[in-house]
């Protein structure tokens, strides 16, 4: 991580020692309760659903601005009134983010999807409160390279839930997940992430119809980090301390000419993980 | 209306007229304002044999369901519901499009030929301009007084009102506007004109958010059959079309706003000559 980054992420962290924001911002370290993550659920059916939908529709020729964009309707036509972000969508080799340098770059661009292609659809939707924030890959046709790499990915999601046994920081597990990949032959994309993060918290936030998204990113979805310090909602190498809560997992995996991902929500307490939604979405 | 089969399609009800044999190609064919699918009987009667015909009612039209969503009025919203309704007429999506739109239908079909993907093998425009053309032909100050009932459109409660207290009126209106003779009128839903004016609504909002995007030019062969007399347009040329597509053919008429309606013998010729062009210059016969 850069520096000046560095210093950016452990500044942010001070937020926590500010007098009375607990009141405003409930912790993050708590059991959910089963309605809790009933809400978290259905939030995250409603989003697979979107994408799984849209990319059943989509065809050569159409460009990631045009997908974002028919991903967000979808949505929004379900009751979705803003997001923790809005879609990306990355197609073909910027599906393992070549080529792409500032943050702008993510954004989705005039980019058309050829066949054979593999592409990416990613959105994290709010809605009555509840964030969630999925990833998938599908590929345009026939792709062996894409079909063993999902195959990996399958396998990858069995075992996290495993790797989070009691007394293992989320950086040794990060670190854990890294290596599998890196074991299987594919190169850690999630490094290209702010932080390098190969996930993050995904808290309960008060409904409202203020909407407004910067870079992306939905203001509360830098009100629900920020105000919680960032550093302990970020799942990568440096993450420590108590892991219970909610959490959005995003493995990025990149192979030859593309990458593959997937992200759901994780759930950890009493020292056990588990994903929120049983079968995954492939 | 024989051949009305309806869906839920994202959550809400959805109708389209089906004609002619499931095995043949798709002619979708996508109706204005204040008609219904049953504006396209000529083409239907005609074509029924050679494709399977779907006419959707769009959305707040006859059994398609309206929404308070304005939303869903939009050229993306309907999109989707049109990808959908494809989906459930051809779930294999391999059968070979071809799109037609007028007059407001027009303009969902230029958002929705993209998005067909090289299924598509024909776009039909008649008197009708997608979005960005509209916001292009916008530049002429003559064309702002030709759209002045786009502007009335816009307000919250008035042309609701209206619509719902003067159906036939509205509709005799717009007919006359357009130049269409009183035998050639379709039948009008008067009980189904007011919702589908919040496509107007709609439609304002998508042509603003388009306007900030890239737009790439259609592949596919497009036909325009042009009713020049259309009192609701300003002089149009194939520039209108330049950047919207690579392969464009306009052809005029001296016929108002419903051309397909006025002459539809004509109209169904030049419509077979666009489908069935020789395979070697243009795209493959309906039937292969």
């Amino acid at each position: 991580m850069l520096p000046t980054v560095e210093r950016l992420y452990r500044t942010a962290t001070k937020v926590q020692a500010i007098p009375g924001l607990h009141y405003l911002v409930p912790p993050p370290n708590v059991v959910a309760s089963d309605d809790t993550k009933a809400g978290f659920l259905e939030c995250q059916r409603l989003a697979q659903e979107a994408v799984k939908e849209v990319a059943s529709c989509i065809r050569p020729g159409w460009t990631e601005l045009q997908t974002a964009d028919l991903i967000e309707t979808y949505l929004r036509d379900q009751g979705v009134p803003q997001f923790f972000h809005k879609p990306y969508v990355w197609f073909g080799d910027r599906s393992r983010f070549d080529g792409i340098g500032g943050y702008a770059a993510f954004m989705p661009t005039a980019r058309v999807l050829r066949e054979a292609e593999p592409f990416i659809l990613d959105v994290a939707p709010i809605l009555k409160g509840f964030i969630s924030d999925i990833g998938y890959s599908d590929c345009l046709g026939e792709n062996k390279e894409f079909e063993k790499a999902v195959g990996f990915l399958k396998e990858l999601r069995q075992e996290i839930p495993t790797l989070f046994v009691s007394g293992r920081t989320g950086g040794e597990i990060c670190r854990e997940i890294e290596s599998r990949i890196e074991g299987a032959g594919y190169e850690n994309r999630h490094r290209c992430y702010p932080f390098g993060v190969i996930g993050h918290r995904v808290h309960r936030v008060t409904p409202t119809s203020v909407t407004a998204h910067f870079l992306n990113f939905g203001w509360q979805s830098f009100w629900s980090l920020l105000s919680r310090g960032l550093l302990g909602q970020l799942f990568n190498g440096m993450t420590e301390g108590d892991l219970t809560g909610l959490w959005a997992i995003e493995p990025h995996i990149g192979a030859k000419g593309f990458g593959a991902k997937f992200e759901e929500i994780l759930v950890v307490e009493n020292g056990m993980a588990s994903w929120l939604e049983g079968e995954g979405c492939y | 209306m024989d051949g009305v089969q309806t869906r839920e399609l994202r959550g809400l009800e959805s109708g389209w007229i089906e004609l002619g044999e499931e095995h043949h190609p798709i002619l979708l064919m996508i109706h204005g304002y204040p008609d219904t699918p049953l504006v396209w009987e000529y083409q239907t009667r005609h074509f029924a044999k050679s494709f399977q015909v779907i006419c959707p009612f769009v959305r707040g039209e006859g059994p398609s369901k309206g929404s308070r969503d304005l939303r869903r009025f939009g050229v993306r919203s309907q999109s989707l519901d049109f990808l959908q309704m494809l989906k459930e007429i051809d779930p294999s999506g391999e059968r070979p499009v071809y799109l037609v739109g007028h007059d407001l239908g027009a303009v969902h079909a230029w958002n929705l030929a993209p998005l067909i993907g090289p299924r598509l093998k024909g776009l039909v425009i008649f008197n009708g301009l997608s979005l960005l053309q509209m916001l292009q032909k916008l530049k002429s100050p003559r064309q702002h007084l030709r759209s002045w009932y786009i502007y009335g459109m816009q307000l919250p409660w008035l042309p609701g009102f209206i619509t719902r207290r003067f159906p036939e009126r509205l509709a005799r209106f717009a007919y006359d506007l357009g130049q269409l003779p009183n035998e050639k009128r379709p039948e009008v839903a008067a009980d189904s004109l007011s919702v589908p004016l919040k496509q107007y609504r709609a439609f304002l909002r998508d042509m603003l958010r388009q306007a900030r995007q890239p737009q790439r030019p259609l592949s596919a062969p497009v036909l325009v059959v042009w009713g020049e007399r259309d009192p609701f347009f300003n002089n149009l040329s194939v520039k209108d079309f330049e950047g919207f597509a690579d392969n464009v053919t306009v052809r005029c008429l001296p016929k108002g706003h419903w051309v397909f309606r006025e002459e539809p013998e004509q109209v169904n010729r030049l419509l077979e000559n666009f489908f069935w062009q020789d395979p070697t210059g243009g795209h493959d016969a309906p039937h292969s």
